[in-house]
């Protein structure tokens, strides 16, 4: 099964897609997003959450004083609610900090977009000095997923996106482009 | 004597229920601005990185502060009644 493009961590070309800042003559040639096997955590920890009611629930209805149950049928509701509201505001959360956590490369630039899409830094393709990839441990190489890290010639000194989806492509990807920058071309085939 | 301590005691019992439930009301009080926030964050967010999605993910955070609200009514309601 074919997984949709939004969710894929590799996107070149991607359509609708843009920043806050972007040039008329500019254009994004390629999306980098955390690997999806990085949601797994959240997605676990979300499972955990949805669960913890059916075992805490029967415990606070069993609570009683002198016979009677100490609390009443609708504030087991009205908690009940609150449990699954807040994991929907925590997985919407998660899922949203995936999803923005991002780095653009474009005809000029690379943008590295952090977490919550609060800290945005940017530099000039032709400011990139060094493209390097890796595969820090044994979890990393069973998926391919890895850190890539760019270091420049500008004022950010290092760029660094991490648990991405085949790293030594993206390297070469992003190498291509500031080679292609140099020479005057650019486009991803 | 012991009836009055009887009393005593149930009425701590009720208390307690009370500010449990005053607990949860402040608590979900607090998670309704956390979620008013979260909205303003996820316009940051859409302003930041444009996707073309930008509709679905504020539609998700009107509904996430409008169940964050419906959550605060019924703890109040539970107060109440």
């Amino acid at each position: 099964m074919k997984r949709p493009q939004y969710l894929n961590s590799l996107i070149k070309n991607p359509t609708n897609t843009s920043y806050e800042g972007k040039d008329h003559d500019e254009e994004v040639l390629l999306l980098i997003r955390r690997s999806i096997i990085t949601t797994f955590t959240w997605l676990v920890g979300g499972m955990v959450y949805f669960v913890t009611p059916f075992v805490i629930i029967p415990i606070i209805k069993r609570a009683a004083y002198d016979g009677n149950a100490l609390f009443d049928n609708f504030f087991i509701l009205s908690l009940i609610f609150f449990w699954y509201m807040s994991l929907f505001g925590y997985l919407l959360r998660e899922f949203l900090d995936w999803y923005f956590e991002v780095f653009l490369v474009t005809t000029k630039k690379i943008i590295d977009i952090d977490r919550g899409a609060t800290n945005i830094s940017e530099t000039l393709l032709t400011n990139v000095q060094d493209v390097t990839s890796e595969t820090p441990s044994i979890f990393a190489q069973i998926f391919n997923i890895g850190n890539v890290k760019i270091q420049t010639a500008a004022e950010t000194k290092e760029f660094e996106f991490g648990m991405v989806d085949d790293p030594s492509k993206v390297r070469d990807f992003i190498s291509d482009m500031v080679a292609r920058k140099d020479s005057g071309s650019h486009g991803i085939k | 004597m012991e009836l009055n301590s009887l009393f005593s005691e149930s009425m701590m019992v009720q208390t307690g229920i009370t500010i449990i439930k005053g607990f949860m009301l402040i608590i979900s009080l607090i998670y309704l601005t956390y979620a008013v926030v979260f909205s303003r964050r996820i316009k940051i967010m859409n302003q930041n990185l444009k996707t073309g999605y930008e509709k679905s993910f504020n539609r998700l955070s009107k509904f996430h502060i409008f169940l964050s609200l419906v959550s605060t009514i019924l703890f109040i309601l539970s107060i109440i009644y």
